[in-house]
């Protein structure tokens, strides 16, 4: 069963009767529990895909749909980690979280709210920093914040754009393997739509990655490490660095002396 | 040490001080209430430059806000003294028109009660007026504000009406209503709802796009969104709105007393010009500004306590 259909979707932003074509003709078929990364220059249209998905904004031409439902707005089902912080700066962390949870589980005291709230700032390992308000915090921390809320809703759908963009390494690892566990291969995977400028973690976490070139899907590239999730086995393999060395050239190839030379899959 | 005393201020202090105690060209009232207040200012100056000084480790903002307040202690000393010169001392100008400090000051002794009753009665109609009146407006704004139709209506007419000062129809409401309290609240509130509604329209319809998107995101209900987003993120220009509108409600309400009350501040301002006895009037002017600065400084107060986040 097909979850995400993303069909002849175009969209033009309307400022001022200019218009600006930000996708055209966009085709991409997402199964459930595919873990999909979108990587591709800056400004091709990703940040935009995503607020599509999510029903910010609605398509000029075609159609989302979601389980054969088109998109009409935010719904239940789906949760953004938006690129920019998105807390609300009124509220400390650990409110921050309860009031996604709470959206998404009315049936729930306001104590096991704050039980599930708790968990997820322990694991983007803030557990100390669950009082504090967002302007307490650094950039990195408020984004791990607003992780954590992501994963306290606990969505089938789960839309990240460049969420490890402003943390360290170490968290940053640390949070890849975090997100790969929750998304386990079980019968109920999420499906998870993530954009990064990073291509090892591209490569590291996704079941499929799709590179967007202005406005178009240029290529659509499935991964296949087996089960295993062995870091250090992956990056040293050969087929990591073959993937690597293709994905770096896509980057390159309207450059006429590409120095990244094609590498064939 | 012997710098810090020989500051501007402080030798404008000491030739006020001369002055008070001497007679000069013309006879004033009792001089007391005069050295009172000048001596309080000159404390609390000595005081923060002790506290603050250049010489005492304070650290360069708190040195920078004493540098600012010997400026402000100078030129106040300054004023008073160019005051003082041209009425009591050398008697240069109409001793009515312009009265020496000393009398001005002597008012607070000889008025107190009037003018206590006179605060009293003034914040009783600020309060209820501004406070309903702010209430209602961040009420309704914040609705009108959220539902597009709504706001597509009723900006533009409240554009309109916002855009009449209260100052215009204060005169036709008093006339109307059957007593002059009601008069005045009702005056006051419209002066306050108007702009706050606007104040309030305009913060929710200029709303962070990024803000309201995460907002959407998390799919918040309507009422959520009201007062969990929308409400907490205008707290500040609702603030700021308030400093304006206590400041215009004075303004409206000693217009409004000047026409039809029997008690108040406006009410002592206008009565005692009425009788040509301009030191009250100077009185009754610097009693407003300060009860209208510790009104600002009660919001910063209650600002500082009650919101925690920047
Ligand atoms: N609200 C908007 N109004 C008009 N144009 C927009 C708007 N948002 C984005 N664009 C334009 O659409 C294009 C795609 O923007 P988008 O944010 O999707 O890029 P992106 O791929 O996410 O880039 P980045 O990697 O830098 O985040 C850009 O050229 C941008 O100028
Ligand atoms: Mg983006």
């Amino acid at each position: 069963m097909a979850k995400i259909e993303v069909v002849d979707v175009s969209l033009e932003y309307n400022d001022d009767g200019e218009s600006f074509p930000a996708l055209e003709n966009i085709n991409l078929t997402i199964d459930q529990g595919e873990f999909v990364c979108i990587i591709g220059p800056s400004g091709c249209g990703k940040s935009t895909l995503l607020s599509l998905l999510e029903g910010l904004i609605f398509p000029t031409k075609g159609k989302i749909m979601i389980d054969s439902c088109e998109v009409r707005g935010p719904g239940k089902d789906r949760c953004v980690v938006f690129q920019h912080y998105s807390l609300f700066a009124w509220f400390t962390a650990i409110q921050n979280v309860a009031l996604g949870v709470k959206q998404v589980a009315e049936h729930l005291s306001s104590k096991e709210i704050n039980d599930i709230s708790m968990n997820a700032l322990g694991k983007v390992g803030l557990g100390n920093y669950a009082n504090k308000y967002p302007y307490q915090l650094s950039g990195g921390m408020q984004q791990r914040v607003a992780i954590a809320r992501g994963l306290a809703m606990n969505p089938q759908i789960l839309l990240m754009d460049e969420p490890f963009g402003a943390i360290d390494t170490r968290n940053r690892l640390d949070l890849q393997d975090l997100l790969l566990d929750l998304c386990a291969k079980d019968e109920n995977r999420k499906t998870v739509v993530f954009i990064t400028h990073d291509v090892d973690e591209a490569i590291y976490l996704a079941d499929r990655i799709v590179f967007m070139d202005p406005k178009v899907v240029a290529e659509d590239i499935k991964i296949d490490f087996g089960d295993s999730r062995k870091r250090d086995e992956i990056f040293a393999s050969d087929a990591f660095m073959k993937l690597q060395r293709h994905l770096v050239s896509l980057f390159y190839r309207h450059l006429e002396k590409n120095i990244w030379k094609d590498v064939a899959l | 040490m012997i710098r810090k005393f020989l500051a501007l201020p402080t030798i404008l202090y000491f030739i006020l001080l001369y002055i008070a105690f001497t007679s000069g060209a013309i006879k004033t009232d009792d001089s007391t209430a005069f050295i009172v207040v000048l001596t309080g200012i000159e404390m609390f100056f000595i005081c923060t430059e002790f506290k603050y000084g250049a010489r005492n480790g304070g650290n360069l903002k708190e040195r920078q806000s004493q540098n600012s307040r010997r400026d402000i202690t100078a030129i106040i000393f300054a004023v008073m003294l160019w005051w003082e010169l041209t009425t009591k001392v050398f008697g240069l100008v109409s001793k009515v028109l312009f009265p020496p400090l000393d009398n001005v000051f002597y008012v607070f002794v000889e008025d107190y009660p009037d003018m206590l009753k006179g605060i009293v009665n003034s914040l009783y109609l600020v309060f209820s007026g501004v406070g309903s009146g702010t209430v209602a407006g961040v009420a309704v704004g914040l609705l009108v504000g959220w539902i597009p139709r709504l706001r597509n209506t009723v900006a533009p007419i409240a554009n309109v009406v916002a855009a009449v000062p209260a100052l215009i129809y204060a005169p036709y409401v008093v006339a109307v209503s059957p007593s002059f309290k009601l008069a005045s609240i009702f005056v006051i509130f419209l002066g306050c709802f108007w702009p706050t509604l606007m104040n309030m329209i305009g913060n929710i319809a200029g709303a962070d796009k990024k803000l309201l998107d995460s907002a959407r995101s998390l799919n918040l209900g309507t009422a959520s969104m009201l007062f969990k987003v929308l409400l907490p993120y205008s707290v500040y220009p609702i603030i700021a709105n308030l400093r304006i509108r206590v400041a215009d409600a004075f303004m409206v309400l000693t217009f409004a007393e000047m026409i039809g009350s029997n008690v108040g501040l406006g009410f002592y301002v206008k009565r005692w010009s009425n009788f040509a006895k301009y030191n009250k009037v100077f009185a009754g002017i610097i009693l407003i500004g300060v009860v209208v600065t510790a009104i600002n400084k009660l919001i910063k107060l209650f600002e500082n306590r009650f919101i925690k986040w920047k």
